[in-house]
């Protein structure tokens, strides 16, 4: 129960995620960067809808990053508590690009 | 009840509609010839008739005729044959036609149309008139002389006839049985026409010979048709039930067989017939053929996934007895008492949990779970924990050896897979501890009598993550007492049916149901709690916990 809702401009990406990112929805996901990553510089996430994310779908994130880490940037807006908390307790606020 | 069609066989159907078909055709074969063939006869003996009266006609003199009429229908006639018939008395016509010279023409007249009446033979042959509504008999060779001159009615048919006129023959029932009549003209020397001459010829034995013809019809027809539909039947059985039958009972035999189905198991007929059903034959053998095919692969697919299977039960047990499973596993010391134990989602999981003394003094703890699931998170975590006990036991704090194993797993992380980890190491104879988060969860702690509660920090990212990751580290103590509680995300995001989480707060609620039992118990309750809350929900996670109870250093016998 994953919604994606891309948004493209040129080499920017926008998606915005409704729902839940966990082990069987985050394929889906990976699928759709992996098309669109290579042809992106710009990369932002909307996690305002976002109402879960399991480690899975911190894998995806991950990946993302990193690969965004070398072609361009990435960052996450609109994260809500739930979400950040779960940044919070693993660590990936660490890593990752939140506004 | 649902109405259900009766079911009427495919051949009795066709036969009831051949038996229909070749009915209505018979009976309007029948109905066709047999009028055509009486319009014929009617038709000939009309004409033939009508020739005869022609012939008849021309052989009597129109002259002689034409006088003699006049004669007989003058009143002086008239009043003398009103007598004689009063009196029965035939001679009193005689004498007066031979006194006036008639009585020789007349006998005459009577051979010639006896004489025609034989040799046509037909059943009469006489003269009348009968144009102009007056119609009066003049010669007939069958009757008395009594008749000459008689008054007749003209029949409505020929009242509208005017003299001279042709009268069409007609063919028609009398007393005296089917009749043919014509009717011709007999004429004067000038042409004009005087009276006519009627032939009627008998068609009783003809017409009798026609209704023979229909009954001959109807019974070849009878005849034609059971032969037909007894050929019919035949054909059709031999052509299409029967290969229908065949095919039938040949596919449905098939199609009982629930498996193990070989090439030799494909229906094999002889029908040969180059039609639709010869199509249909062919189709169903292809797709047996097809079935057949697909069955074998799927047995073959079947057996590679049983072998798989086994495969991964080996690669479970593998993995389980890599993880400390004795317990007590240090029966000979009291200073501390630990139990763990892991259910993995799938054959194998991503979950593990490990504790090791690094010396006498030095108790390792860690919990840890790989990102994603099966065979990949199983290798992942078979490297993860070698590589954190290795290190740990080579000294060193927990950040120090998070660091050193992220290094070393983030080489050719190519799956990008990476793994939480909570590594403690407790100091046992002071029970002071130094503790690495790497992304995992909250661990428990239970400070002497009290209720077991979260210890909530800021934590590190998970190792394998990124290179170059420092990781922070905090110094904590146990009391003699104190409890410790780890374990993965499957306890506190088990979901049930409904999607709901049983989360860290029912964890908690499970933990100080008994707060004071022994580590193994403690999992137990905990298990029990989360089982009865998932119901029949599918688990979706590795579920791996951990209780360490500190006793205190072992007080030493002196």
């Amino acid at each position: 129960m994953l919604n994606i809702i891309k948004n493209k401009d040129g080499s920017s990406l926008n998606i915005a995620l409704e729902g839940r990112l966990d082990t069987t929805t985050a394929p889906e996901l990976e699928t759709e960067l992996k098309a669109a990553l290579p042809e992106t510089t710009s990369l932002v996430m909307d996690f305002e809808k976002l109402e879960y994310i399991s480690s899975a779908g911190l894998r995806v994130l991950l990946s993302a990053q990193k690969l965004m880490n070398k072609q361009g940037e990435m960052k996450l807006i609109h994260v809500n508590d739930v979400i950040n908390e779960i940044f919070e307790v693993t660590g990936f606020s660490d890593i990752l690009n939140i506004e | 009840m649902k109405h259900k069609s009766r079911r009427v066989s495919l051949s009795l159907r066709l036969n009831l509609l051949v038996i229909a078909i070749i009915f209505v055709l018979a009976g309007g074969l029948t109905f066709i010839a047999y009028n055509i063939n009486g319009e014929r006869v009617d038709r000939y003996y009309k004409q033939t008739t009508s020739y005869d009266a022609g012939t008849v006609a021309a052989f009597l003199d129109g002259d002689w005729f034409a006088r003699f009429l006049d004669t007989i229908r003058s009143e002086e006639y008239q009043a003398l044959r009103a007598r004689a018939i009063e009196a029965q008395d035939e001679e009193m016509i005689r004498d007066y036609l031979t006194a006036n010279g008639w009585y020789d023409g007349y006998r005459e007249n009577c051979r010639i149309l006896s004489d025609f009446r034989d040799r046509l033979g037909a059943l009469y042959v006489y003269t009348v008139t009968l144009e102009g509504g007056d119609g009066f008999t003049v010669i007939d060779p069958d009757e008395d002389l009594l008749y000459i001159g008689t008054r007749i009615p003209v029949p409505p048919e020929f009242a509208h006839i005017k003299k001279g006129e042709r009268i069409e023959p007609t063919v028609s029932v009398t007393e005296s049985g089917w009749l043919c009549s014509a009717y011709e003209n007999v004429v004067d020397r000038s042409g004009e026409s005087v009276c006519q001459v009627g032939v009627d010829i008998d068609m009783t034995d003809v017409k009798a010979e026609h209704r023979q013809f229909l009954y001959h019809m109807v019974s070849f027809a009878a005849v034609l048709l059971v032969g037909a539909v007894a050929a019919c039947m035949l054909l059709m059985h031999r052509m299409a039930i029967k290969p229908l039958a065949m095919l039938s009972e040949a596919t449905v035999g098939f199609a009982a067989r629930g498996e193990g189905f070989t090439k030799d198991e494909i229906i094999d007929l002889p029908i040969t017939a180059n039609n639709e059903i010869g199509d249909l034959y062919q189709v169903i053998r292809s797709m047996q053929g097809r079935i057949v095919e697909y069955l074998e692969n799927l047995t073959r697919v079947t057996a590679e996934k049983e072998r798989i299977s086994t495969e991964l039960n080996v690669a479970t047990q593998i993995q389980a007895d890599m993880l400390p499973r004795i317990f007590p596993p240090f029966p000979e010391r009291h200073d501390f008492d630990i139990y763990a134990t892991m259910n993995p989602a799938k054959e194998v999981g991503g979950d593990f949990y490990d504790f090791f003394l690094i010396d006498e003094d030095h108790l390792g703890l860690v919990m840890a779970d790989v990102s994603g699931k099966g065979v990949p998170a199983a290798l992942f975590m078979v490297i993860a924990k070698t590589l954190i006990k290795n290190r740990a036991m080579m000294g060193g704090g927990p950040a120090e050896i998070l660091r050193y194993v992220n290094e070393q797993l983030c080489e050719g992380n190519e799956a990008e897979l990476f793994v939480t980890v909570w590594l403690a190491i407790v100091e046992l104879s002071t029970g002071k501890g130094l503790a690495a988060n790497a992304g995992h969860e909250h661990p428990a702690i239970r400070r002497g009598d009290g209720q077991y509660e979260l210890v909530v920090y800021r934590h590190s990212p998970a190792v394998a993550t990124m290179e170059g990751l420092k990781f922070r580290e905090h110094s904590f103590e146990l009391h003699p007492g104190d409890s410790l509680f780890v374990y993965t995300d499957g306890v506190a995001e088990a979901t049930d049916a409904s999607n709901e989480l049983f989360g860290t707060d029912r964890m908690l609620a499970s933990l100080n149901r008994n707060s004071d039992a022994e580590p193994k118990q403690l999992l137990v309750n905990v298990k029990e709690d989360l089982d009865r809350f998932v119901g029949s929900a599918p688990q979706f996670d590795d579920i791996t916990m951990l209780c360490m109870h500190y006793n205190g250093p072992e007080v030493k016998d002196p």
